[in-house]
């Protein structure tokens, strides 16, 4: 059921984002050209400015969809009268927050590689029509990288998964906090919008003020130089980077589980559609 | 055996009680009209059944299990307004209640739409309200449920339109299911219903046959109500 929720949530974005993709990317292929030819005279300056722009709009309406697809996906999909057909699905609420809250973390990674699709077909572009030999101004870079690939150990590679496994968990937490703040929103029934915003202005509040009293208490920073004055293998997770980067993944997992359990309950027991 | 059960069954919101200690059980084979004026609580019920909703107090099983991800595998729901995304075509809606129900049939589904010339390829938002609401009520019809649970299903739509849902109701639903249809306009629906629940302010005023009401009362259900409901 939870495949089957996915596709349908990878629907609804694909038909929005993917042409958006598709419009960056020649976007940026035609600032590349016309740059170019600015820069070999043989178009006018005032092109200079205008292809950069149009791309740069581009950019910035990836980013804004994607944000504004993120928050109708729960808002119209979930809470809105839509919330009658997927509420009437034989799924439980666990697998509907599981499949919008997966296929937002997706969508914005593949956003940002979008991003750095573009930017490289920009650069490549350039390159291209510089007139220099390609394979001179390519070939360093990547003989860096080469070279850095080469001295990565295994301890770092398990670093850099962990790094990773950081990011996605703070992406879901930032996620599930908003869906969190629109389910206790939608119980406001004439201000559903405003209820969302001061429910998700609350949440940052109630975590600054348990970040600072740990924090002033001291008992975090004990108990983690506790932990971190055990001996340490310097390869392998226990490696004082890469534990830190779990002790991170373990502390922003317990918040997410916290505004996910939140989002459960009041979809759960207290659902109020339109 | 009843497939719907609901046993001291109260909904409040707040202060406002919607529901008061509602008391049901319906049997498979029957078309059952859930009968009141707004603000009795039929959609409340039925909400409660679809499990929209989940009761203050009492109890609830349908086909002897709690309203949940498992009862809405047999429960066809229709809501009492516009509820399928706008962006979504026909066909894609079709292939998503097959997706997720076993028991929908395409091919029903299909002869219907057909019959009735709407073209599947196009997306909801550019069907009229009529095909709109007709195309909502053909995916709930559709599936060989065992209860259907149909909120105001005629009331939005024009009298040639009611005919047909009122219908394709009757003529689809399968004779081990129950129907339980909420509506205020009882003269349409009447002729189609072998019982009839009163509600009012919550409560439950009458549960009974509907031949057996008329020929109680010497009137028809629709009559009846009206006395029962005068303001």
């Amino acid at each position: 059921m939870l495949g089957k929720l996915l596709k349908y949530e990878m629907k609804m974005f694909g038909r929005i984002l993917l042409p958006l993709y598709g419009l960056l990317i020649a976007t940026s292929v035609i600032t590349g050209l016309s740059l170019s030819a600015v820069m070999n005279n043989v178009l006018d300056e005032y092109l200079m400015a205008f292809m950069p722009i149009v791309y740069g709009v581009i950019l910035v309406a990836v980013g804004v969809m994607t944000i504004v697809l993120l928050i109708n996906s729960f808002y119209k999909n979930l809470l809105g009268r839509e919330g009658y057909l997927m509420f009437s699905l034989p799924v439980s609420t666990n697998k509907l927050i599981s499949a919008k809250l997966i296929s937002n973390v997706i969508w914005i990674i593949l956003s940002v590689l979008a991003f750095i699709i573009s930017a490289s077909a920009l650069a490549f572009t350039m390159i291209a029509l510089s007139g220099e030999d390609p394979a001179m101004i390519i070939t360093p870079p990547f003989e860096e990288i080469a070279h850095t690939l080469s001295q990565v150990t295994p301890t770092m590679v398990i670093n850099i998964i962990l790094g990773i496994v950081v990011l996605i968990v703070i992406m879901a937490l930032m996620i599930i906090r908003i869906y969190a703040a629109m389910a206790i929103g939608s119980q406001w029934n004439e201000h559903r919008i405003i209820g969302s915003i001061l429910a998700y202005g609350g949440f940052r509040i109630a975590e600054a003020v348990i970040m600072t009293i740990l924090g002033m208490t001291g008992y975090a920073s004990h108990y983690i130089f506790a932990l971190l004055n055990r001996p340490f293998d310097m390869d392998g997770v226990a490696n004082p980077f890469g534990f830190g980067l779990l002790i991170m993944i373990v502390g922003f997992g317990i918040v997410a589980a916290i505004y996910w359990f939140v989002t459960w309950y009041f979809l759960e027991k207290r659902l109020n559609l339109e | 055996m009843a497939l719907i059960e609901c046993k001291d069954v109260s909904k409040n919101y707040g202060s406002t009680v919607s529901l008061k200690q509602v008391n049901l059980s319906l049997e498979a084979g029957r078309i059952v009209g859930l009968l009141g004026p707004n603000g009795s609580g039929k959609t409340t019920l039925i909400k409660l059944l679809e499990h929209l909703l989940v009761p203050t107090s009492g109890l609830i099983t349908l086909n002897e299990l709690a309203p949940g991800a498992k009862t809405k595998s047999f429960v066809s729901y229709l809501p009492d307004r516009d509820f399928l995304p706008d962006w979504m075509k026909v066909n894609d809606l079709i292939k998503m209640y097959k997706d997720f129900y076993d028991d929908f049939d395409e091919k029903i589904a299909r002869e219907m739409l057909n019959s009735l010339h709407i073209d599947c390829t196009k997306s909801i938002k550019k069907l009229s309200k009529g095909n709109r609401e007709k195309v909502q009520l053909i995916l709930t019809m559709s599936r060989q449920a065992k209860i259907y649970l149909l909120d105001e299903p005629i009331a939005g739509v024009d009298p040639a339109a009611r005919d047909y849902i009122l219908h394709t109701i009757v003529s689809h639903y399968n004779e081990n299911a129950v129907v339980l249809i909420s509506t205020h306009l009882i003269n349409d629906v009447e002729s189609i219903l072998d019982e009839v629940v009163f509600l009012k302010e919550g409560e439950v005023v009458l549960h009974e046959n509907a031949d057996a009401l008329r020929e109680k009362t010497g009137m028809s259900v629709d009559e009846y109500f009206r006395e029962v409901f005068k303001c």
